[in-house]
């Protein structure tokens, strides 16, 4: 391709040219600005809106770099035995931010491990299930430990074991990644 | 069709400046800190860890004998502060009097508890902070001082996957000063 334009070409050669030269060029230049901006990890606030999954509702989540194991909001936590195996029946009463609905659904679930929580009243032995969450546009299937959270502020607590694979924090901000997981068909609340 | 280039090399460029600007993205040069990192606690010259704690507002400090009392009508806190430093193993303490800033009002499992809060100046990487601590006796913790939002906003981005990323590296003069006002008045890092 010449460098120069030869002096007796046409205008559209020219445009052809210019859209030969110019589009490599400037895919060129935006290519390494992509591949770094894609490198930049990505930056949760202190807060952030989420998606439980299993009941399709969207919640307020504090992500709280003091706690190991993430945690959530759970009734009616009852331990059973299915085939010799520890499992955990809980229900899942959630509101959900966006239509401002109660959603519940009562889920029955492997149980992962107990921890032991040291706490102001003693310790206490929780169950850990496997729950699937979307945060951003990525469902993460996270271990959280189930817990009566009436009285806090927040539904779901994330500790650092599920910040470990999102990105880093900035706790001077809140709400940077809206959940955009497609949620699946639910039956309507308060059926089961 | 030049127009038309134009106009897209300008969009692109646009939109790749938007990405690398994103408010989702960290951009360079920010300064990063891990969810454990060490602090000297300057009046005691003690060098300790610290955990960074997202989850908390007002950061706080381990202290023994805590006593509130009031002075020319101003209300004050009397502790003591007694920490293990890193470096040389042994323990430091002193007996420290402060202005009360306020009472913070703490949940926790076993209900509402009221926690006298000072200003305490710590070096963190190489700033001097004058920060809010509640005071607490925290023996049966693992960290005697645990850093909330409110002085985590003066340093930078959390990387939880982390640890000890700024080692504390402030100047000495600065050191002593810091250590040595009385209750100089609170300032951001120096």
């Amino acid at each position: 391709m010449p460098a120069v334009l030869p002096p007796r070409e046409s205008f559209q050669t020219m445009t052809t040219l210019l859209r030969a030269t110019l589009l490599p060029l400037l895919l060129a230049l935006s290519a390494p600005a992509l591949a770094k901006a894609k490198e930049e990890p990505r930056v949760f606030g202190w807060l952030e809106k989420a998606i439980v999954m299993p009941v399709g509702a969207t919640v307020k989540m504090k992500l709280d770099s003091g706690a190991k194991t993430s945690s959530m909001d759970a009734r009616d936590i009852t331990p059973f035995k299915r085939n010799g195996k520890r499992w955990v029946r809980f229900v899942l009463h959630l509101e959900d931010k966006v239509s401002g609905e109660d959603v519940y659904r009562e889920l029955e679930m492997p149980v992962k491990r107990y921890v032991r929580l040291r706490g102001a009243g003693g310790e206490d032995r929780r169950p850990v299930v496997v729950l699937p969450i979307c945060i951003g546009d990525r469902v993460y299937r996270e271990e959280f430990t189930l817990r009566n959270r009436d009285n806090m502020l927040y539904p779901v607590l994330i500790g650092r074991t599920t910040l470990k694979h999102m990105g880093l924090l900035d706790v001077t901000r809140t709400y940077l990644n809206d959940p955009t997981c497609p949620v699946p068909e639910l039956r309507p609340a308060g059926k089961r | 069709m030049n127009r038309l280039a134009a106009l897209l090399v300008a969009t692109a460029l646009a939109a790749t400046n938007a990405l690398a600007n994103s408010p989702n993205r960290a951009s360079e040069g920010e300064r990063v800190y891990g969810w454990l990192e060490k602090a000297v606690v300057l009046p005691v010259g003690a060098t300790v860890d610290i955990k960074l704690d997202s989850g908390a507002w007002t950061s706080s400090m381990d202290a023994k004998d805590i006593e509130t009392f009031r002075q020319d009508g101003k209300q004050w806190v009397r502790f003591d502060l007694r920490l293990e430093d890193h470096v040389s193993g042994a323990v430091r303490h002193r007996e420290m009097r402060l202005p009360l800033e306020r009472i913070t009002r703490v949940r926790g499992a076993g209900g509402e508890d009221l926690r006298p809060v000072v200003t305490l100046p710590v070096c963190i990487g190489d700033r001097v902070f004058h920060e809010q601590f509640t005071l607490r006796d925290r023996e049966n913790m693992t960290y005697p001082v645990l850093l909330g939002r409110r002085t985590m906003k003066e340093l930078g981005l959390l990387d939880v996957t982390a640890t000890y990323l700024n080692k504390p590296a402030c100047p000495l003069a600065r050191l002593d000063r810091a250590a040595g006002g009385k209750g100089d008045k609170p300032g951001k890092g120096g």
